[in-house]
């Protein structure tokens, strides 16, 4: 079975939508696009690792209109409202933390104990190359990026 | 003491979070609410503040959710007090872990009003 199967995409993409629905109360919709088809510019991301049983690198990276955004979301305040680069790196950190306990929980068996790292700040996806997985997202007409590196086989405690 | 009338200490390395559950406890008419940033400042806190229930992070630098959780239950005072935590990661032995060191409750992120509110009631 491939990485990157049916099965692992689909967790991911509904970890994705799960998270940005119960906190952020924003849908986010999978896309059949590349980080390549769409002009990011300049992006805010955090980066968080999972450790024990395997080594796996989530970022996710949006741009900083849509981190406002969620941020504002979060705290309920108006569309006027601006917040400092620190609460909405917090919001970013938060959703990568559980973005990735959702996603690890649902592709790791019930007996196999997955541990997080602490979010950190990554403006920047990982390098191009095997092992990379993005997933693209529609945010309310902005995209979100998640990338996935690391071997996912051993998470779902095959070698 | 009326349920309304708790004292909260809410402890979560990322001030978006602690907002976000401040908000649901006031959704819920609970207005006495504390926050630290860390296991260490909760512990401070619970020092000097009367606290009768703490919803704490399991995955925070300097001092852990379940290090905290672990403070509280071998110290008389507290060995009683209520403790949420609440935790992205949801395995099985996270949760057996966090049992075993007498967690009166488990939140797994991402949750609602609902579940907090019945978590609370649950314990209190």
């Amino acid at each position: 079975m491939s990485e990157w199967s049916l099965e692992i995409v689909e967790a991911l993409q509904e970890a994705v939508a799960e998270t940005m629905e119960s906190i952020a109360f924003m849908e986010a919709f999978p896309l059949e696009e590349s980080p390549a088809d769409t002009a990011p510019g300049d992006l805010l991301g955090s980066w968080i690792e999972v450790k024990n049983p395997v080594q796996v690198g989530l970022t996710l990276l949006v741009p900083p209109e849509l981190a406002m955004d969620i941020t504002r979301s979060i705290y309920g305040v108006d569309e006027d409202v601006m917040f400092s680069g620190v609460e909405a790196r917090d919001t970013l950190a938060e959703l990568v933390n559980i973005v990735a306990g959702r996603f690890m929980s649902k592709i790791t068996p019930a007996d196999l104990t997955f541990e997080l790292g602490l979010p950190e700040r990554c403006d920047v996806p990982p390098e191009a190359g095997g092992g990379v997985f993005v997933g693209v997202f529609d945010v309310e007409g902005a995209r979100l990026f998640l990338y996935v590196r690391g071997n996912l086989g051993e998470a779902r405690g095959q070698n | 003491m009326p349920e309304k009338d708790l004292r909260i200490l809410v402890v979560d390395d990322f001030a978006t979070m602690r907002r976000m559950i401040k908000n649901i406890l006031k959704q819920l008419g609970y207005t006495h609410i504390e926050e630290a940033d860390n296991g260490q400042a909760a512990w401070s806190l619970l020092e000097t503040r009367e606290i009768d229930l703490v919803i704490s992070d399991w995955n925070m630098p300097t001092m852990t959710g379940l290090e905290l959780l672990k403070a509280v239950r071998s110290d008389e005072r507290f060995k009683d007090l209520p403790f949420i935590m609440v935790t992205a990661e949801g395995q099985q032995e996270n949760v057996i872990e966090a049992a075993q060191n007498k967690v009166s409750q488990y939140v797994v992120k991402p949750f609602n009003a609902d579940t907090i509110a019945g978590k609370i009631e649950s314990v209190i």
